[in-house]
């Protein structure tokens, strides 16, 4: 008898089975849903350190509205929509919809996210004068 | 001509499991299973494999082909479109040799959560009536054939072995909806653990993988509602 | 070889995943509600001093940045288990992580609402 399971084989076969949407809905799910974690770390760490202290404060703010961190704040807005449209169509079949009709909702929610990310972009490009 | 490559591993030899290419004459309407046999008994005598009524209704032939599960008895080499196919044991079980699991994790989660009918009520005189509606209801659940090709499709299982599994769940599901069973809240707390419905990630390879196109993971769902229901009101 | 899998009820295990549903809708009002009140509607500068005294206005704003580290750390740190839990399958090492992710959100849940409130009654 020999192991046909555990991390190793779990790596080599979601690589082949992440072209399902059903396990691609998933997998981007939890590394969006991870990547929001290590945001969440981060922006709390810093802001709330740099809170008590008023410069430091007025220092990085002046930092994170510099072009490059509004594009990165886009990418997480973009992080947030998936995570956030992919876990109502979760919801939608925790109550019992859809469940025979996931791949088509998945592509329905991922266009939805898409449009209010390139919204988004337009509005924050309008702002800043960038077009 | 289609390549079968096939997992091949034996017991009795040291060593990992390791791929065996054959090359067979694919005959218009030739199954999967049909292939298995013409190699054994043409080509390699040694290769192992299970089937049994070669009519999609005993669930023993269940294998990955090309990264599916499926059942190699109704599923024919050209339904796969491709002229490679790749042949491996169920993912999640460990192998016994070649294309046969060991399926004692299966059975023991399916054992484990009463796959049978309890009732309390002293019984009538004949039988116990059901009306059609109800039966209906659970016939996406009923048509179950316990191949365990959802069970083992389901990325959880593959890394979390104590998950019990989309079959065994969509067959309590079957007997909570079921009105002659009268344990409905004890089926719901064997299920409500770490080991049960809260495991589900809701992935879809079940469903998709289901040689009788059962919604398991809409199954999975109803049994779920039921639970947080009857967690909410403190029955279970 | 037959083995036995003994299913104990966990209420704890439906709380989890039920509040993670909850929790996520909270947050999607909440984040709403954040983004409306510090970047759109009549926004303040991002400035201490002028944060400060937009948290010191009224106790509406400082109470929708607790809901929301509430919110948000719960969800966060659950669904960190919930990945764990897939991937650790001894029962020790859950327990540990459990643990673990319990301090850890306690214990920045308690760090946010106090640099929050401290500014809002001026620290």
């Amino acid at each position: 008898m020999v192991k046909h399971s555990g991390i190793p084989y779990y790596t080599k076969r979601i690589a082949k089975a992440s072209l399902e949407t059903g396990t691609f809905a998933h997998l981007l799910h939890r590394i969006t849903g991870l990547l929001l974690v290590v945001y969440l770390f981060l922006h709390m760490g810093v802001i709330s350190f740099t809170y008590l202290n008023g410069q430091t404060f007025d220092d990085l703010m002046a930092t994170f509205s510099s072009p490059l961190f509004l594009v990165l704040d886009l990418v997480l807005f973009a992080g947030a929509m998936i995570h956030g449209m992919n876990g109502m169509r979760i919801m939608l079949f925790d109550m019992g919809l859809f469940t025979r009709r996931q791949k088509l909702i998945f592509w329905v929610m991922m266009a939805i996210a898409a449009i209010a990310v390139l919204a988004a972009a337009y509005l924050l490009g309008t702002l800043e004068g960038w077009w | 001509m289609v390549v079968l490559r096939i997992l091949r591993y034996d017991p009795a030899e040291d060593g990992r499991p390791a791929f065996r290419e054959y090359e067979i004459d694919a005959i218009p309407g030739m199954t999967i299973l049909d292939a298995l046999i013409h190699i054994k008994e043409n080509v390699d005598p040694s290769l192992t494999f299970r089937r049994s009524c070669r009519s999609a209704i005993c669930g023993s032939c269940a294998v990955t082909a090309n990264g599916k599960n499926l059942l190699a008895c109704n599923t024919q080499l050209s339904d796969l479109k491709k002229k490679r196919i790749v042949l491996e044991p169920l993912p999640g079980f460990p192998i016994l040799r070649d294309l046969a699991v060991d399926w004692g994790p299966f059975f023991d989660s399916y054992r484990a959560i009463k796959p049978y009918l309890i009732t309390k009520s002293p019984s009538p005189e004949k039988e116990r009536i059901q009306s059609q509606e109800i039966r209906k209801k659970y016939d996406d659940a009923a048509k179950c054939i316990m191949c365990s090709a959802c069970t083992s499709s389901c990325p959880v299982i593959w890394t979390d072995g104590s998950y019990l599994g989309p079959a065994a769940l969509t067959k309590v599901w079957r007997f909570v909806a079921d009105d002659r069973d009268e344990a409905t809240e004890e089926r719901l707390a064997l299920v409500n653990n770490e080991k049960g419905v809260w495991r589900c990630h809701t992935i879809f390879r079940c469903s998709d993988s289901c040689p009788k196109d059962i919604d398991t993971a809409g199954c999975l769902e109803f049994l779920r509602r039921m639970v947080v229901w009857y967690s909410l009101t403190g029955r279970v | 070889m037959r083995q036995n899998i003994e299913l104990k009820t966990s209420r704890r295990s439906f709380w989890l995943w039920f509040l993670q549903r909850v929790s996520s809708v909270g947050l999607i009002i909440v984040l709403l509600v954040h983004m409306l009140a510090w970047h759109y509607i009549n926004p303040p500068e991002l400035t201490h001093v002028e944060v400060s005294k937009r948290l010191g206005e009224s106790i509406f704003f400082a109470t929708v940045e607790a809901l929301l580290i509430g919110f948000v750390m719960f969800h966060a740190l659950n669904g960190v288990r919930n990945v764990v839990y897939d991937y650790f399958p001894k029962p020790g090492t859950r327990k540990i992580v459990s643990i673990l992710l319990l301090v850890v959100g306690i214990a920045l849940f308690v760090w946010g609402t106090f640099v929050l409130f401290r500014l809002v009654f001026g620290g």
